[in-house]
């Protein structure tokens, strides 16, 4: 599988262990330059409020690995919050992947039904998911 | 004589007003005229039996709404006889000491010369079906709610071992090929945060399965003796964060309970009103018992940061992902409060407003 580098990757998720190994599994498989890392929806929200309503979509990543289980601002609050930007976010190509380890049918289904969201990835995210996920 | 012992025998086994007496006694059912000219209001016995009316008490227009519970329908059962309609619903009466009691009623309305003239009908106690229907409803819901959390209980359950094994498959395939001692490191302290947060969720999994199937013995405990030695294991924290804590058992000093259940409920509140605490003010936490008729309370309330219950109240009892390694327990602790007070038959709830603080109440079964 060939694998291609995008400028900046997003991970929004409360489990500290989890988010260092896919930061390394990034870095060491080149799939992005940065790396922003918010530990709950609300973090994460900021940070995309303040660039969707500044204009500033540069700061913004192309591939998002949004947790759904995680304090004060979970995932499906996340992207309730984020509805209203949701032609804003398509039209500058955001890839927004929901990645949980839910086994819920429903859940996995509503995420995959989601507007906003490009694919829901079960945990543990094997190395060839994450290389697909960060596929243009 | 012999004719006559025959005719006797016949009159009394065709005799109606047996019959209908016996009928009244076997389905608890009274009988009722009321004469509109006069006001005045006829009971026979079975009707004064079964609202337990004295016999010189006088029923009459005047008086007898006070035998129905609700006045709404009452007027409307009298509106409508007097428009010369017959009605027969089951209605909730009074009898004369005041105790509540079903019944099926009905009211037809005498006619005289196209006028209505009078009222008249029977009433017949379902008392015991309508509470027998009450109680299986209640039940229906306990049984609800508590599959509800064991439906929730499964995905927690499933949701947090699969975490730790996510990050366990994770944690190998990203260190596959890893020989630098540096590295070995990094992989071997991974493992080694994997293992205790496992470990932590296998011991609070226990903790929750226990709740349900061990033998709950209660005990009569001094609930202020109780709350004496949780506050000890929070003692150099409270004098840290110089918190005040004041508390009043008066009230209630005692209580038939499991004493592990109320150590927990006591050390996990108290361990939340210190955790969010508002660190622009000392944090006070207040205890108290109270005991209004056959109520009995436990309620704890700190000035801390208070929580946003629109948002939070529907989850706040539930037990979300929190045992991984950040080492927050938040969440499970509340999960574990309530699962316990409800096993015991009672029930938890909270008031709060952001900035504020917090307000739970413990209602011991």
């Amino acid at each position: 599988m060939s694998i291609t580098t995008i400028r900046r990757a997003c991970i929004i998720d409360d489990d500290r262990l989890y988010v260092s190994l896919i930061k390394m599994l990034i870095n060491k498989n080149k799939l992005a330059q940065e790396l922003l890392i918010f530990e709950n929806g609300k973090q994460a929200f900021d940070y995309f409020e303040s660039a969707l309503e500044s204009g500033n979509i540069d700061v913004l990543p192309q591939v998002v690995l949004l947790d759904l289980n995680m304090p004060i601002m979970d995932g499906w609050e996340f992207l309730e919050a984020l509805e209203p930007y949701a032609d804003k976010l398509k039209a500058c190509c955001l890839k927004l992947n929901v990645v949980s380890s839910t086994i819920n049918p429903e859940e996995m289904t509503k995420a995959r039904n989601h507007d906003i969201v490009n694919d829901f990835i079960t945990k543990p995210i094997s190395k060839d998911a994450m290389i697909s996920a960060f596929k243009a | 004589m012999q004719n006559n012992n025959e005719i006797n025998l016949q009159d009394a086994l065709e005799d109606e007003t047996y019959f209908l007496n016996e009928i009244a006694t076997m389905t608890q059912t009274g009988g009722y005229g009321c004469n509109l000219n006069t006001g005045a209001i006829t009971l026979n016995f079975g009707s004064r039996h079964l609202l337990e009316i004295p016999h010189d008490y006088t029923v009459d227009i005047e008086n007898v709404s006070r035998f129905f519970s609700n006045k709404k329908i009452y007027k409307k059962l009298i509106g409508d006889s007097l428009k010369g309609l017959s009605s027969i619903l089951d209605l909730e009466m009074y009898k004369f000491d005041g105790e509540r009691l079903w019944v099926r009623f009905n009211c037809h309305p005498y006619m005289q010369d196209d006028e209505v003239v009078g009222l008249r009908g029977v009433f017949t106690s379902v008392d015991r079906y309508i509470k027998n229907t009450q109680e299986v409803e209640n039940a229906a819901l306990v049984i609800k709610a508590q599959n509800e959390r064991l439906v929730h209980f499964a995905h927690i359950l499933s949701h947090n071992l699969r975490s730790h094994a996510s990050n366990l498959q994770l944690t190998l395939q990203t260190f596959d090929d890893v020989k630098e001692p540096g590295e070995i490191e990094v992989f071997n302290s991974y493992l080694n945060d994997i293992s205790f947060s496992l470990n932590q969720t296998l011991h609070h999994l226990n903790e929750v399965v226990t709740i349900n199937t061990q033998l709950k013995i209660k005990e009569n405990i001094d609930i202020e003796a109780i709350f004496n030695n949780v506050l000890l294991e929070f003692d150099e924290d409270i004098k840290a964060i110089n918190a005040t804590i004041k508390y009043d058992f008066a009230e209630l000093l005692s209580i038939e309970y499991v004493p592990s259940f109320l150590e927990s409920v006591f050390r996990n509140l108290i361990s939340n009103a210190i955790k969010y605490r508002d660190v622009e003010r000392p944090l006070e936490i207040v205890v108290k018992t109270k005991s209004k008729n056959k109520r009995k309370l436990l309620v704890i309330k700190d000035n801390g940061i208070g929580i946003d219950l629109k948002r939070h109240a529907g989850k706040l009892f539930h037990m979300y992902r929190t045992f991984h390694t950040n080492d927050d327990a938040r969440g499970v602790g509340l999960f574990l409060v309530k699962s316990k007070v409800e096993a015991l038959g009672g029930d938890i709830s909270v008031k709060s407003e952001l900035g504020k603080g917090s307000t739970f109440s413990i209602r011991f079964e």
